[in-house]
């Protein structure tokens, strides 16, 4: 590693990656300056600073029903998938390898599909289901999308779990379902939860699926920005933006710091 | 703990389980007598630990019957056995205190918490542990892991233990003394322990009764020392110990049958379930039942050359070329008769009864 | 000892216990969840394109003589390979950088990508736009100081379309490539480079045919990703630079040509999956998915 570092080959693609990292970042940062502009159309702000954007996101109707819709459509989506995929995972886990192996790969196709497929054929199922326009159709559809998401991060904890701590379990008394309760849950639940940001965050960012299942009763934040950005391309989706990067950062750095906790914690035990 | 029950046995009776095409158990038979220790030794993949998760109800033959207190429970599911486990690796629960893993069993039965905490105290005491009960097992050694492990298997007090290789990860000195320690335990509760283990010297020094498994198949049953004076089979006088053996048929001579090796003539064992003359037979001889004299040039004995020899502190080992084959020997250091040399002729002799027919299964 | 007539006969055991059917249960009450709302719309799709208008694959034929479709598949077609490409590219050397750099210095290209990752598609398209428009920040600041006279196109083009989807795929090339490089044992190039080669050398003889597999899955699955843009072509491209997904969801919308929309849709599925197949076959999805 020190030889590697040292030469002049490895110092030169580190300089082409951060080249990539400021491709990736910067571009992305050009919606904070617009988002205190005090106009009406998108420009970069001359002296003159207003928030009057970011106060459109509560005051005006539609901003607020967005973010609230997404967030109703996003936890309920994300509950049942933490639920459906975790009972997927665990059933797979326990079932022989092979056919375990066959269920999960089933289990993971939403997330591979192109989202414009299934987009056709739930708005077709949706509208013979009644479910055209609804939250319970739109937490549905979203919930199949976040059920892969689950079923990997859920897995990925599983495969380092002693399939021995149930079976100890069992031996002291404990019933199938109350030994899985007692010993996978309390091990497996940063997997858990983790799969259950992911889902969220894949409904929160949902479009394609939420263009053809809802019309004006059900009006998610990816649909306002959507119009936004078709319509008018309005300011306030710049306002959005940063709201919505500030909070990746803090939900990227506390996984980071989560992490380092839990392998500071493994470590302190060994 | 105020009801005290006679512990129970477990019989096993002709059990069987497939995987696919192969067979982990080929009809097993075993009694296990109550208040025994029984091992099941064999070398990994023999299904020793099948056998074993098939007594505690995590496997589930395809055929037989296994029975405790004289009840079929072969379809009884595991939490309804009552039977303590103490598994490979401990299998303690990472997010449970020690206190907390041993109350598991009494919580799920849900006993009153001044009870539980008496009976978690007294498991504890029991292995020593006392002072431990609030670490979690990660902060714990090795040994220390496998004393919590018993405490948590022992605490609702069953009637049979099944132990899982539970030495195995641990390092030679304190496997010796657990050894110890686990013997003592059994003495003084009079439990029906079941322990499987691929180590000989464990299962000699601990077990009443050991049953030596094999492909899916008891080989042979009984006490350590009837295994190890009269294996049933070539592949247990070299797995419970070493053995030299001598090839050779069965012989008539003036009406006593003896075998033929070589240019040799061999005594058999007296007593010994001889096949007919002609047979092939092998002779199983133990390398400390065999005396050494210096070769004095003619005389009784098997005439052999010292080739390699080494020190062991309390016995010595020697490797002795014959023309039925290498030897070993092993002499106790104290009744050394002779200082071994290298290239040295030798005799070596042994009393008819040392000697052993074993079945050929290698 | 045991014979097998003397094992059938003795006294068989139900097949299941308690324990069985519940696990069962656990993994297929999901999977009958799916197949109603994921699996049968699939389905509903796949019928619709053999059904309406008409029954047959007449939508099918359809598709593949018309040339408006001929050209969007095309464009497609050529947009997803260039596009992955350089996205596997780039991912390929950042995640080298990021594997191989040191910690402090990693946890922040580490930070870096996953906020990239994490950032919604539609913030990402905004942010384009408003830089690249002919009246957005570059043009602007190109004329403001003379560089140019006349603003310059940069979307509603593929240009605008390929850069819009490179800089998405970036990180869904790094997180796959990153996982599989750090499987490799890191004395690998450092023993090359005993043996006498050269940085270079060392990499391109050792490191690269060991992350090849690696690079072969992680290509497989951005092109995956890369068919069913709908998105970004959509708000990049401006109506100029249609690409099958966008077409698609106008064909169905617009025209309500739901037998060729579907066909279309069915099509891509088929593509997907036959990748899929082929990935399968280089990488066992367990560890790919393990790694994630």
């Amino acid at each position: 590693m020190d030889r590697l570092r040292a030469n002049f080959g490895f110092a030169f693609t580190l300089c082409i990656a951060w080249t990539l990292i400021a491709f990736l970042i910067l571009p992305l940062l050009v919606v904070i300056p617009i988002s205190f502009t005090p106009e009406r159309y998108l420009s970069l702000p001359e002296g003159e600073y207003s928030l009057r954007h970011y106060e459109t996101l509560f005051t005006d109707r539609m901003w607020r029903k967005g973010i609230i819709d997404s967030a109703i459509v996003a936890l309920g989506a994300s509950s049942l998938a933490i639920c459906l995929g975790t009972i997927c995972a665990i059933g797979c886990w326990k079932l022989s390898s092979a056919l375990g192996e066959t269920i999960r790969i089933l289990a993971l196709t939403p997330m591979i599909v192109p989202p414009i497929v299934h987009a056709l054929g739930m708005y077709r199922v949706w509208v013979d289901f009644g479910m055209i326009d609804s939250y319970v159709g739109l937490i549905l559809a979203h919930t199949m999308k976040g059920i892969p998401f689950v079923v990997i991060s859920v897995s990925a904890v599983l495969s380092n779990f002693d399939p021995r701590l149930e079976q100890a379990a069992r031996s002291l008394g404990a019933g199938p379902l109350t030994a899985m309760r007692l010993t996978i849950l309390p091990n497996i639940w940063p997997g858990v939860l983790a799969g259950g940001v992911f889902a969220f965050a894949i409904s929160w960012d949902e479009i394609v699926v939420a263009l053809f299942l809802t019309q004006r009763n059900v009006y998610t934040l990816p649909r306002q920005i959507w119009d936004g950005i078709q319509d008018n391309i309005s300011p306030a989706v710049a306002a959005i933006g940063v709201v919505l990067i500030l909070a990746t950062i803090i939900a990227v750095l506390g996984k980071m710091l989560w992490d380092r906790r839990m392998a500071a914690r493994i470590r302190g035990a060994a | 703990m105020t009801e005290t029950q006679a512990p129970s046995g477990v019989m096993i009776q002709r059990v069987v389980k497939q995987y696919g095409e192969t067979y982990a158990l080929k009809d097993v038979s075993l009694d296990i007598p109550a208040g025994s220790f029984t091992t099941l030794l064999g070398p990994s993949g023999s299904g020793k630990t099948t056998l074993l998760m098939s007594i505690a109800g995590f496997t589930r033959p395809d055929a037989g019957r296994i029975l405790a207190n004289g009840r079929d429970i072969i379809a009884m599911p595991p939490e309804k056995r009552e039977f303590g486990m103490v598994f490979q690796g401990y299998a303690l629960f990472p997010h449970l205190t020690v206190a907390g893993n041993v109350a598991f069993a009494l919580k799920l039965r849900r006993r009153p918490r001044a009870e539980v905490q008496e009976r978690v105290k007294r498991a504890l005491d029991l292995v020593q542990l006392g002072h431990l009960a609030d670490r979690y097992p990660r902060q714990l050694s090795g040994g220390q892991q496998q004393r919590v492990a018993l405490a948590r298997a022992l605490v609702f007090e069953p009637q049979v233990l099944l132990l899982d290789e539970p030495l195995s990860a641990l390092d030679k000195s304190l496997r010796a003394d657990l050894q110890w320690e686990l013997k003592a335990l059994h003495a003084r509760l009079g439990l029906t322990f079941v322990y499987v283990t691929h180590d000989q010297e464990e299962a000699l020094s601990m077990s009443d009764q050991i049953a030596i498994i094999r492909g899916g198949e008891v080989v042979q049953s009984g006490a350590p020392s009837a295994l190890y004076e009269r294996p049933k089979t070539h592949f247990i006088a070299s797995f419970l110990g070493r053995s030299n053996y001598v090839e050779g048929r069965v012989s008539g001579r003036n009406g006593t049958p003896a075998v033929v090796a070589g240019p040799h003539v061999l005594d058999l064992p007296p007593g010994a379930d001889i096949p007919a003359e002609g047979n092939p037979v092998i002779l199983a001889i133990r390398p400390e039942k065999i005396a050494v004299t210096v070769d004095s040039g003619s005389g009784p004995g098997l005439p052999g050359c010292l080739t390699a020899w080494s020190y062991l502190g309390a016995s010595v080992t020697c490797r002795v070329a014959t023309d039925l084959g290498e030897f070993h020997v092993q002499l106790p250091t104290w009744q050394a008769a002779f200082e071994p040399r290298e290239g040295q002729a030798l005799r070596l002799h042994w009393p008819p009864d040392a000697g052993c027919i074993v079945r050929d299964d290698r | 000892m045991s014979d097998a007539s003397q094992i059938a006969a003795a006294p068989n055991l139900p097949r299941m216990d308690r324990t069985q059917v519940t696990v069962w249960a656990m993994a297929l009450l999901p999977i009958a969840v799916l197949s109603v709302f994921y699996f049968y719309p699939l389905i509903r799709v796949l019928l619709i394109s053999v059904t309406e208008p008409t029954p047959g694959f007449g939508n099918y034929i359809d598709i593949f003589t018309s040339s408006p479709v001929r050209k969007v598949l095309s464009t497609t077609l050529w947009i997803c390979v260039v596009s992955s490409s350089i996205s596997l590219m780039l991912g390929y050397l950042l995640a080298y950088a990021i594997v191989h750099a040191t910690g402090r210095w990693q946890s922040w290209m580490l930070l870096a990508v996953l906020l990239s990752f994490w950032v919604s598609i539609l913030i990402r398209a905004f942010a384009w736009i408003a830089l690249l428009q002919t009246r957005g920040m570059v043009n602007e600041t190109l004329q403001a100081i003379g560089l140019i006279d006349d603003p310059i196109r940069f979307i509603r083009n593929p240009f605008g379309v390929i850069l819009g989807m490179v800089h998405y795929m970036i990180p869904y090339a790094v997180l796959p490539l990153m996982a599989n490089m750090r499987t490799i044992d890191t004395r690998y190039v450092p023993a090359a480079r005993g043996l006498g080669a050269s940085p270079f050398g060392a990499f391109w003889r050792v490191f690269l045919p060991l992350s090849l597999p690696g690079l072969i899955s992680a290509g497989i699955l951005v092109f995956i990703f890369s068919i069913g843009f709908y998105i970004t072509p959509a708000l990049l491209g401006g109506g100029r630079t249609t690409m099958v997904a966008e077409y698609i969801a106008l064909q169905v919308n617009e025209t309500l040509a739901w037998g060729q929309g579907t066909a279309l849709a069915s099509s891509m599925l088929f593509v997907v999956f036959t990748l899929l197949i082929v990935l399968g076959r280089i990488v066992k999805f367990r560890n790919m998915f393990g790694a994630a």
